[in-house]
């Protein structure tokens, strides 16, 4: 799980540290430093009163040492991009224990680079979100948004995530300012960021009772939603397949429904979407085959 | 780009990385001969020596520059690929691999990026010979390029119908340990792969594993590779299996373009008992 107060420590506790360092694991006026003491023993040994051999002794040591420090610096941060990388990809393969505790551990401590930082908050937003933690989620998301740092597409996945999470969290005048905004400023946009936008307004019509926006803009979405959603479009079906529930016209709503249960499994749909319990037991779903 | 002129590049390129490599441990050489003639040199000697390394110094810091700025071109030309702009994208590639630098990143960089730009506009014998000639160098620092050469290669011969040359390629590539991008594209080149050389046993083990990943891609990828399990599973008699799958490839995007590119191996696929069983899905 992933608390509200945990959430704010680890956004508290990953934020870039006043004086960053360099790769090597110093900071790199140490280097420099280095480099002009080595200059000035090659140019005059004796300089520190040494015998000469010491002097070309110490100066030899000292380029071994810089040379050992950078390899082992690169070294460092390929194990850091590597456990990035785990913690990121059992977010997207949804092994959701792992990815917690991989990125508790990560970002529990301070992390210089704005983009890892953003990736991996959202990345612990989508767990907070998959244990139901909105509040959390929320607060991530915010944080997120206000970072200078963050990717166009890291800031437009937040955005979406926020709304979503409002909308859970019942702030829906915030919510509903917030998706007109996004539906502003994707317009003419990258279509998966429109269908993104897209699949939380429909949940908004849905939270609503706007039925009539949604079954106005229902065929439009659905080629949407298969064009740039993959599976995740079961999602928008299901959604849609709601709507046309409400509005009393089961056939559409059992064939949409049946659409998203070949897509996604109802149990997932159900615990994404609690309202889509009305559905359930009402239409048959697709049996998974594997 | 002709056959010739690629092969000239390729000879070029092939001269310059070794020119680089000499340069290299020809400074390492230098720096180390200096600082040994140090040690033995008087006082006035020694600045004589000091002068001429940093003259040497100086002349690798010019060279090295000029590995940023093929390197700031290679990153143009990728940006122009992502953007779709691939014919601008190669002119700034092949300016990027053409310059001299004693850096081989950049070098490297931009001739991935080349095979890359080929593999998308489908030229698949020139990134063929790209790819070959990128993993005949020795890598170092930027050996993650190794993969995706690989990767580029793997589907470039199958696209040539070459499985056999593919084979060893494909191989090496499964038992790599692969990050999850790597996976995803490698999933549908492995499938096409095993299909195409009569081994369906293997293309459909691990079936859950493998849906799941297709689950992550994009419509159409994902509706390629569904098609291509389910074509496995029609080969093991696997029915229900192979009707679940092809289904949802036909949820997730028009599966007639993709039958059509890949009309041998997915020729036995019938989408019409499937359309007849029940309209398509997808549809609103």
């Amino acid at each position: 799980m992933v608390s509200p107060q945990s959430a704010q420590d680890l956004i508290r506790r990953c934020q870039r540290r006043r004086s960053a360092r360099g790769g090597g694991g110093l900071p790199l006026p140490f280097y420099l430093a280095a480099g002009v003491l080595l200059g000035l023993l090659l140019a005059n040994p004796q300089w520190l009163h040494l015998p000469r051999a010491v002097g070309y002794a110490a100066l030899l040591a000292g380029v071994l040492w810089i040379v050992i420090a950078a390899r082992q610096g690169v070294r460092r941060q390929v194990r850091i991009l590597r456990q990035w990388t785990r913690a990121t990809e059992a977010v997207q393969l949804e092994q959701w224990s792992t990815a917690r505790q991989a990125l508790c551990t990560l970002l529990s401590h301070p992390v210089d680079n704005s983009v890892l930082r953003a990736q991996g908050l959202l990345g612990l937003a989508a767990v907070a979100d998959h244990y139901h933690e909105y509040r959390s989620s929320q607060l991530i998301y915010e944080h997120v948004l206000g970072q200078p740092g963050a990717q166009p597409v890291q800031l437009h996945t937040a955005a979406v995530g926020l709304a979503d999470a409002m909308l859970r969290n019942d702030e829906l005048t915030g919510a509903v300012q917030l998706i007109d905004r996004l539906a502003r400023s994707t317009q003419g946009g990258p279509r998966p960021w429109q269908a993104h936008v897209e699949l939380v307004r429909l949940f908004r019509e849905l939270v609503m009772g706007q039925y009539d926006d949604l079954l106005e803009a229902a065929a439009e979405r659905q080629v949407l939603f298969r064009e740039c959603l993959s599976t995740r479009s079961g999602y928008g079906y299901a959604l849609l397949a709601l709507g046309y529930h409400r509005r009393d016209q089961p056939d559409r709503a059992a064939r949409l429904w049946k659409d998203a249960t070949l897509l996604v499994r109802p149990e997932k749909l159900l615990d994404r979407f609690p309202m889509l319990s009305e559905l359930a037991g009402r239409y048959p779903a697709w049996e998974a085959a594997i | 780009m002709t056959r010739q002129g690629l092969s000239e590049l390729l000879a070029r390129f092939r001269r310059q990385m070794l020119a680089a490599r000499l340069l290299r441990w020809a400074l390492g050489a230098v720096l180390l001969g200096g600082f040994i003639a140090c040690y033995q040199a008087d006082h006035t000697t020694r600045y004589w020596i000091l002068a001429v390394l940093a003259v040497v110094c100086g002349l690798w810091i010019a060279l090295a520059l000029r590995g940023l700025k093929a390197l700031k071109r290679a990153r143009i030309g990728t940006a122009l690929l992502a953007a779709g702009r691939i014919d601008e994208g190669c002119t700034v590639l092949a300016q990027a691999w053409k310059g001299f630098t004693p850096l081989h990143g950049p070098k490297i960089l931009a001739c991935h990026q080349l095979a890359i730009a080929a593999h998308l506009t489908q030229s698949y014998p020139e990134a063929v010979a790209i790819c070959r000639e990128l993993l005949n160098q020795r890598l170092g620092e930027v050996s993650s390029v190794a993969t995706g050469a690989r990767l580029i290669l793997a589907d470039c011969l199958l696209g040539l119908d070459d499985a056999q040359a593919a084979g060893p390629v494909v191989e090496a590539l499964g038992r790599a340990e692969l990050s999850l991008a790597d996976r995803l594209t490698f999933l549908p080149i492995e499938l096409h792969y095993h299909l195409v050389t009569g081994r369906e046993a293997q293309a459909v083990r691990s079936l859950p594993e493998k849906v799941r990943l297709a689950e992550l891609l994009d419509s159409s990828a994902a509706a390629l590779v569904h098609a291509l399990l389910a074509e496995g599973c029609r080969r093991m008699n696997l029915t229900c299996q192979r009707d679940f799958l092809l289904r949802r490839a036909m949820l997730l995007a028009d599966v007639e373009p993709i039958l059509a590119r890949h009309r041998p191996i997915l020729e036995g696929l019938d989408v019409e008992s499937i359309r007849q069983a029940e309209p398509e899905p997808g549809n609103p």
